[in-house]
């Protein structure tokens, strides 16, 4: 019943696998093991559930009728054989993976349409409203709030305020626009796009609600160490202390953002950074996370060069 | 249609500074006074940005007059709206620097940083 065990692992993984990265200290050290950390178990979980899946379609692993059984009783039921009563429970088992599909390219669609049509009017109003300050490079908007941010796309802006630019010092604005460059450079919208999708899609499920704020996280602190190659940490964290001070006293309209406790943490990071993971550490788990993100597979190979596995961890 | 640039920005920048409509004429006279450029340029730059929803057109006689539908300001407050405000889903702002935050956290923040930083001056 080697589906069966992918299950137990996949639901075992989403229960336990939060809190035990949420406590890891390695995580804070080196952030984007730590993404890849999440991205592994959510690799491990979902694949799980989709090799058990394929498992009960097509019976692949071999000579087990247990597990060919639902995929056999469907495909009789669609054809009548197990009365309308078995038509209608088959179309329906049909009908609730059709859904679940579904679901998941709604998600994905309706989320990069609608932020594709909003960035495309961002990117214009910038391109109207902004001009580019020569000395740190960034597109200036008139605005009496200390903020930054980054235009994401093919020639994505750096965009500050004019109070930004008034308030901090030369130094703190090009470690700002350092750190929004970081995001640029990285990627970090295609690391955060997936989990956003997973949890729009299927919000009940814990695990990908946790992924995405993680993933979120951990993306601002990869932003932080590289912007903190070039500039110091001082600087940076002074412009993170500047800009919160004005995101707290003038709150934006509509609706109240996400908690600001990432700035607080990040500011206590750049001002006591951690020691970085040491090479041997860093590859043991890299190998780990490897190992954990093809788990399914591993298992079902292992079953088929030892049948005994199957039954095990079962009553 | 290609972005906007810097021609379409001094465009409107011209537009927001008057307090009336324009024609193509004046804002032609206007912007020639720092560059070179043809009239039917500008003709096509108020063209595309009425179409892009930026301007309203009326008309004068013969000619048409275009004034901005909302203040430079408007706009502003918009982009930071877009790249601030959340609706409670974290990866869905432009990744700006810093999220939300009430006044009692910032003001624990800018303690710990002076903290610091007073620390900091007595080691040295």
């Amino acid at each position: 019943m080697i589906w069966l065990q992918l299950l137990l692992f996949a639901t075992g993984l989403a229960a336990v696998a939060p809190g035990w990265l949420a406590r890891a200290r390695w995580v804070a050290r080196a952030p984007r093991l730590g993404i890849a950390a999440w991205y592994a178990t959510l690799t491990a979980g979902v694949g799980a559930v989709v090799t058990a899946l394929v498992l009960l379609a097509t019976g692949w692993a071999g000579a087990w009728e247990s597990m060919c059984a639902l995929w056999v009783w469907c495909r009789d039921a669609l054809q009548g054989g197990h009365g309308t009563a078995g038509r209608g429970a088959a179309g329906l088992l049909l009908l609730v993976a059709a859904g679940l599909v579904g679901r998941l390219a709604w998600s994905a669609t309706g989320m990069l349409r609608a932020r594709s049509r909003q960035r495309h009017h961002h990117a214009d109003a910038v391109g109207l409203l902004g001009r580019v300050d020569p000395g740190s490079g960034a597109t200036v908007v008139a605005h009496p709030r200390p903020a930054a941010w980054l235009v994401p796309g093919r020639r994505g802006a750096v965009v500050v305020t004019s109070a930004a630019v008034a308030h901090l010092s030369g130094d703190e604005l090009a470690s700002v626009v350092a750190h929004e460059r970081a995001h640029a450079r990285g990627r970090h919208h295609l690391l955060v796009a997936p989990v956003t999708v997973l949890a729009r899609a299927f919000p009940a499920l814990a695990l990908f609600g946790h992924a995405r704020d993680e993933v979120s996280r951990l993306v601002e602190i990869c932003a932080d160490d590289a912007a903190t190659v070039r500039h110091r940490r001082i600087d940076l964290a002074r412009a993170l202390v500047c800009v919160a001070e004005a995101a707290a006293h003038r709150p934006p309209t509509g609706v109240l953002a996400a908690a600001g406790g990432d700035a607080t943490e990040r500011v206590h990071r750049l001002l006591c950074p951690p020691d970085p993971l040491p090479v041997k550490a860093r590859a043991a788990i890299g190998v780990a996370l490897v190992g954990l993100a093809a788990a399914p597979l591993w298992w079902v190979a292992a079953t088929r060069a030892a049948p005994w596995l199957a039954a095990c961890l079962l009553p | 249609m290609r972005r906007f640039g810097e021609l379409e920005a001094a465009v409107m920048d011209c537009l927001w500074s008057r307090d009336q409509p324009a024609t193509v004429r004046e804002v032609h006279t206007e912007l020639s006074r720092s560059r070179q450029l043809a009239y039917t340029t500008v003709l096509t730059v108020l063209d595309n940005l009425y179409k892009k929803g930026w301007l309203r057109r009326q008309q004068d006689g013969r000619a048409h007059r275009y004034v901005p539908v909302a203040p430079r300001e408007d706009y502003t407050a918009g982009l930071l709206r877009d790249a601030l405000d959340t609706g409670g889903d974290p990866a869905a702002a432009l990744q700006r620097f810093v999220g939300q935050m009430s006044p009692e956290e910032a003001v624990a923040l800018r303690a710990a940083l002076e903290a610091h930083e007073e620390h900091e001056e007595h080691r040295r």
